[in-house]
């Protein structure tokens, strides 16, 4: 599929929320995430044309996003949040709270509760990986892309995903070890 | 090896992991994507703020840095002479004023002249200023520049130095500190004008 035969609107209604889940769990935030995912998706409709479908349209779709997640990363401005952030500690009823709130609604409100507090844990622990091992991470064990789409969409060869996912998960469990 | 007591199971981290918490796009989402396509990029903003309307920015522009230019060369042209004094060398007979001993002191009151070369006027005005020309162009002194001694009576030393001085405002000639007496004659003051 060439990129002068995708309905741009289609495209963003059908990939937008995997996007969306990539870029927040790729910078934590759930503001920064969504300008992310806007700025991805404005990428994507000037790059269409471009497209020449040597790869699926949401791999290609997923590079954008984790190259302007890193860009975003290394930004001074999303750094000084980061700090902003740590100092403040979350914020009661803010927006980092709120999304530890979408779960199964079956779950009884202790337990969604537990969850809630394992899971900002979890993304603290994301949080704290480099970049790379960081987008590896997201890719391939909470999106769960195969290991050639996560080397298409971020444009390292399987070798060195397969390493730096090796590192990153083995970082994440050392961290993790207390909710085992 | 790794020290796998020390870890979470790999099985629970992926479990966890695959189990996070799905967000989701705000419903608006593609509206705000949308406005920011509407949006015309920076590059293209800036190109039209500078040169739209064509017809109008561009000769304002052009104004506008011609003045900047012709304000440029003139600034410099203004501080072109103070510079070169600044940087002008000093002459061997004029530190010997500076440290000379106490007997010595009165040749303060002479001026060690460096000018640009031979400008036309200044033979002339020096006779008209009443100076004399004793020896001119002839020799190199030490720091290889040509040179003009002249004798100026005292008594018009100041209207000699204020004719001289019309030179240097115009930038024909700087004046620098002093050199000597006249051997013979204590009313009569000898200087040394260099020549550039």
């Amino acid at each position: 599929m060439s990129g002068e035969s995708i309905d741009f609107d289609r495209l963003v209604f059908v990939i937008k929320d995997k996007v969306f889940n990539l870029c927040f769990r790729f910078l934590g935030n759930y503001e920064e995430a969504d300008d992310c995912a806007q700025e991805t998706f404005v990428k994507v409709y000037r790059c269409l044309k471009n497209f020449r479908g040597d790869s699926s349209v949401s791999t290609w779709v997923y590079r954008i996003a984790v190259n302007t997640c890193k860009n975003r990363v290394a930004s001074a401005q999303y750094r000084n949040n980061r700090r902003a952030i740590r100092l403040d500690g979350p914020v009661a009823g803010g927006e980092d709270e709120r999304l530890f709130e979408i779960g199964d609604e079956k779950l009884s409100p202790d337990a969604q509760a537990d969850r809630n507090e394992k899971g900002e844990l979890i993304q603290k622990a994301i949080d704290s990986l480099p970049a790379d091992q960081r987008a590896v991470v997201v890719l391939r064990d909470i999106e769960g892309l195969s290991y050639e789409d996560v080397a298409e969409a971020t444009g390292l060869n399987i070798g060195t995903v397969k390493s730096k996912l090796s590192r990153a998960r083995q970082e994440l469990r050392e961290k993790l070890k207390g909710l085992a | 090896m790794e020290d796998k007591r020390d870890m979470m199971p790999e099985d629970e981290y992926l479990k966890r992991m695959s189990s996070l918490p799905k967000v989701k796009a705000p419903d608006d989402f593609l509206q705000k994507v949308r406005a920011r396509i509407e949006e015309r990029p920076f590059r293209e903003k800036l190109m039209h703020a500078l040169f739209v309307p064509v017809r109008i920015k561009i000769p304002l522009e052009v104004a506008a840095a011609t003045a900047t230019l012709l304000l440029v060369i003139s600034t410099l042209e203004v501080t072109k002479p103070a510079k070169q004094l600044a940087y002008a060398p000093k002459s061997d007979m004029a530190e010997e004023a500076v440290v000379g001993n106490v007997s010595n002191a009165r040749l303060a009151d002479e001026f060690c002249l460096k000018c640009e070369k031979a400008a036309p006027s200044l033979e002339e005005r020096i006779l008209a200023a009443g100076g004399r020309i004793i020896r001119e162009n002839a020799v190199k002194d030490k720091s290889g520049e040509p040179y003009i001694d002249v004798e100026v009576p005292a008594d018009r030393y100041q209207d000699f130095m204020s004719k001289l001085n019309d030179l240097k405002v115009s930038g024909k000639i700087r004046i620098m500190p002093v050199l000597k007496e006249a051997p013979h004659d204590r009313n009569i003051i000898q200087l040394r004008i260099f020549v550039i």
